[in-house]
């Protein structure tokens, strides 16, 4: 017996010690050695290294057909089908490249993206935080990408001859309707949002996703943060208020609270504005922001925020020459809630509701105009990642949307509307292989409201045309239902629209990125009328058209930490409309044919300091001139400025301490964004002017922030 | 026959125990190897192996932890900081796999804790504040598992080490924290010997410049 035990060991031995030899080497497409690389085969322990010649050999005791992988990080897997009976020698092994982690091919004509997460990407999140002439503002840093105009009394963005009005905002997929504060005229606005609050962001300049309607022109679409990282407190003091917050993180659950008070008066004092302020402007908001891992996947976040703002001003109405007390009052609350989780493996559910009441209260010279704005948004979209390639979205969306107006001047009016806005959209995006991706989708929508439903194809396509550039086409059809200041008159109108041609080429390599693109865009249906604010419904009409093309440029060096980071864009544009009040075809007040960007930051380590200086330049801007015969064929002056921004980090009082001063046109540039016009002209036939200028040439903010 | 039977017997033990042993053999030497890991070919030899035997023992936490960590300390070895994320993105994958296997363990929060302030070199004002607040969750969660993990104050001491004063670090700030991590790793014992057991000597020698400097 004793015997046949020993004879076992001695097989087991044997088994274990007669080593087989496998050796070969692994190149890249290029015909490069690849160093480092796991090979091994398939369920054992027998492998190795690739060393710094590719090279490669390991004993293995398996014998038969076996299975030999090889891989690395950057490139596809390889598996190789051995029979091994005895050593293998001069294998030769090629590893592509995986291009889904170095360069995948991105549908992205007419998408500006923020992003950590993705590499395609031109800008980060905090590049929106910390432009310097953005004020801090989402739709401010937006302004400095190409696509868009300065339009310095208004602060909203004008995107690719489109007026503000067809810009969209969404919040996590949820549409916000009053994204900006109310606006004083003459004034320019910002938005309501801290750029802190979101980790992603989208811009789009045109031809976008079928996941978004309701917008001519352009979107805006911001993704929030996930959990809080971890629990903290802030309290800034500004020069114009005090703003805190508190986040607390629990395992699987964050809640944070923000707060601030806003008042101009101290900073109207260092930097006197040219508005006789009855009421110096006062805001007061709190957010809170919710959020709850639900599992490994699913996430349920909830955002509320709440606005209040006042002020009185005595308004300089240079058209009737006279002085007229204006006052403006604003209520805004503004919930969303979304959900999303993965449904199995294959699919993925996203789902949200929001509410938004936005309350202005205006009063000139006693009389009253109270406009409440109430909207309710249901959305649920579905995705599909059944196959590698294919990725299909679907969904649907009810907006409700009540508008009312009651306006008391001369006797007491009412205007007012209902309107539920239905839509579905399904959207297919294609890879077909790791050069060529197609988007194909299609929007529905129906208004209870005009009682019309229009079908809306979307299509776009992205292909490689080299190891670091590619080539991005996207075309589209887009409609608008006419703003609530013709609706609430007229129900019989058509929604506005436009379509969307776009090509953009895109090199990006290292830190440098540089974009093209060129685009067409014509719009229909726009609304016509013969005098604004007329309440006869025959007055308004669809007949409006127009059109817009025009190139962007844009070109970044992202350096590394500590060096100089910089974009420029550029953008051209010529538009034309015949709409509103217009007897013939022109270019609107908002449109400059050329718009120049130049950011510029820098973090200097060894004094922990950080640096951003933004100069704009745009063109003369049309004006309406009654002396002159031919519509808006007048020009403004070129508009010019240098605002910088400067953060320094310290320690103070035991606590995280951050200095921030922005100064926004340094060297006070004097800008004329038009002229307003007297309704009666002179003794000598010539209708007088007032030019339109910013509130005040230079101005400063200076912030510091606690945090512990 | 009853000897059959032992023999038989005795013959599947002998293949399982050589199985066990097999399993622990490649641990005892892929550590070795990775003790003795100084440049980033070796930790990447280390991580290699580590791999090859996780693909095998899927039940078994510590070839996908020892995978992880090698896979962050290459990242230090990176002349380039572009391929960071990638490297750091292999080493998540790897901790994600072992959360799996052992969701409560306290080394698998500390390892968390190593791998956040690697990738904050890649872009430092985007990432600073928010993955040191991930790391220092993902410490708390380590040290409430078992408070006598002594990784999580030897990378407490040292993160804090490396940041500048005016966010609250420094050399006087970290020096009762590597006292602290001192007193752990002293008192420490490892479940096995293939159990996480380093950051010791790294600590003694950290001290010992700490006090040298005074």
């Amino acid at each position: 017996m004793k015997t046949i035990l020993f004879i076992l060991l001695q097989f087991l031995a044997f088994h274990l010690s007669a080593q087989i030899e496998i050796s070969g080497t692994i190149f890249s497409e290029n015909n490069e050695p690849v160093t480092g690389a796991n090979i091994f085969i398939q369920g054992s322990y027998n492998g190795t290294t690739s060393d710094s010649l590719g090279y490669f050999s390991f004993g293995t005791d398996l014998t038969g057909d076996q299975t030999l992988i090889a891989s690395f990080i950057g490139y596809k897997t390889q598996a190789v089908q051995l029979h091994i009976s005895k050593n293998i020698q001069n294998l030769k092994i090629i590893l592509q490249d995986d291009v889904s982690e170095l360069n995948e091919v991105v549908i992205n004509a007419g998408t500006f993206e923020a992003s950590d997460k993705k590499k395609s990407v031109l800008l980060k999140p905090l590049d929106i935080a910390l432009t310097a002439g953005a004020n801090g503002d989402v739709f401010g840093a937006f302004g400095t990408l190409p696509g868009t105009q300065k339009v310095g009394e208004e602060g909203r963005l004008f995107v690719r001859g489109g007026d503000a009005y067809e810009t969209k905002t969404f919040m996590d997929g949820m549409l916000v309707n009053s994204p900006y504060y109310s606006q004083m005229p003459d004034l320019p606005t910002q938005g309501r949002f801290s750029p802190l609050l979101f980790n992603g962001s989208v811009f789009s300049t045109g031809g976008y996703s079928a996941e978004f309607g309701q917008a001519l022109s352009s979107i805006v679409a911001l993704n929030t943060t996930a959990l809080e990282p971890e629990t903290k407190s802030n309290i800034s003091v500004l020069t114009v208020g005090l703003q805190g917050s508190h986040a607390h993180r629990w395992d699987n659950t964050s809640l944070a609270i923000t707060g601030e008070l806003l008042h101009t008066g101290l900073s109207n004092r260092l930097f006197p504005q040219n508005i006789d302020w009855i009421k110096e402007p006062i805001i007061s908001g709190s957010t809170l922001l919710f959020r709850h891992k639900t599992s490994e996947t699913g996430m349920i976040k909830s955002f509320g925020s709440f606005n209040y703002n006042t002020s009185t001003l005595l308004y300089d109405n240079f058209e009737e020459s006279k002085f007229q007390n204006l006052a403006l009052t604003n209520n805004n609350v503004y919930l969303n809630t979304t959900y999303n989780e993965m449904l199995g493996e294959k699919w993925m559910v996203n789902t949200g509701v929001s509410v938004n009441t936005d309350n202005d209260k205006i009063v000139l010279e006693n009389e009253p105009i109270n406009t409440l704005k109430k909207s309710g948004q249901v959305k649920t979209v579905f995705t599909n990642f059944t196959t590698e390639k294919i990725t299909t979205k679907f969904g649907a969306d009810w907006v409700g949307y009540d508008y009312l107006q009651k306006v008391n001047i001369g006797g007491n009016y009412k205007f007012g509307f209902t309107n539920q806005q239905l839509s579905s959209f399904v959207e297919s995006e294609i890879k077909i292989n790791h050069i060529l991706a197609v988007r194909a989708g299609l929007r529905a929508e129906y208004s209870s409201l005009i009682q019309q439903s229009n079908w809306m194809p979307r299509l776009s396509a992205a292909i490689k045309t080299g190891k670091n550039s590619q080539l991005s086409t996207a075309f589209g059809k887009f409609c608008q239902n006419p703003e609530e200041d013709y609706l609430k008159f007229n129900d019989n109108l058509q929604p506005e629209k436009s379509t969307h041609s776009i090509l953009t080429w895109q090199y990006k390599k290292g830190t440098k990125s540089f974009r093209f693109e060129a685009y067409y865009k014509k719009y229909s249906d726009l609304i016509k009328y013969d005098e604004e604010n007329s309440a006869a419904p025959e007055n308004y009409n669809n007949s409006g058209s127009g059109y817009s093309h025009g190139i962007d440029v844009f070109w970044r060096n992202r350096k590394e930490f500590g060096k100089s980071d910089y974009w420029i864009s550029y953008s051209w544009i010529d538009t034309k409309r015949n709409y509103l009040d217009f007897p013939v075809e022109a270019t609107p007040y908002f449109v400059s044919a050329h718009n120049l960007s130049l950011v510029y930051k820098r973090f200097f380590t060894g004094i922990q300091s950080f640096a951003s200086v933004t100069y704009s330049f745009a063109s003369g801007r049309p004006y309406y001139n009654p002396n002159n015969p031919k519509f808006m064929s007048d020009r403004t002056r070129c508009y010019n400025d240098i605002s910088i921004g400067l953060t320094h980090l310290m320690y103070l009082f035991n606590t995280q301490t951050v200095l921030h001063l922005i100064v926004n046109n340094m060297f006070g540039f004097n800008n004329i964004f038009g002229y307003t016009y007297s309704n009666t002209p002179d003794e000598t036939g010539i209708y007088p002017r007032q030019a339109v200028t910013p509130a005040t040439k230079r101005m400063a903010v200076f912030l510091i922030s606690f945090q512990f | 026959m009853k000897t059959l039977i032992t023999i038989f017997l005795s013959f599947l033990f002998l293949i399982s125990n050589a199985q066990e042993n097999q399993y622990e053999q490649a641990m005892n030497k892929a550590l070795k190897n990775l003790n003795r890991a100084k440049t980033g070919d070796d930790f990447l030899n280390a991580a290699n192996t580590f791999e090859r035997i996780s693909l095998n023992e899927k039940n078994e936490w510590l070839p996908v932890y020892y995978a992880a960590f090698s896979y962050i300390v290459i990242t230090y070895a990176l002349p380039d900081n572009s391929q960071k994320d990638t490297y750091l993105e292999k080493a998540q994958n790897f901790l994600d796999k072992a959360f799996k296997i052992e969701p409560d363990e306290s080394e698998l929060y500390a390892l968390q804790a190593f791998l956040y302030p690697a990738g904050i070199t890649v872009d430092p004002i985007a990432r600073g504040a928010e993955y040191m607040g991930k790391m220092n969750k993902a410490l708390e969660k380590a040290i409430k598992l078992n408070p006598n993990n002594p990784r999580s104050y030897y990378l407490r001491a040292i993160t804090t080490l490396n940041m500048p004063q005016q966010f609250g670090g420094g050399a006087t700030a970290a020096k009762p924290i590597f006292e602290q991590a001192k007193e752990k790793f002293d008192k420490f014992q490892p479940a096995t010997a293939i159990s996480p057991n380093w950051g010791k000597a790294q600590n003694e020698e950290e001290l010992k410049k700490l006090l040298a400097n005074e």
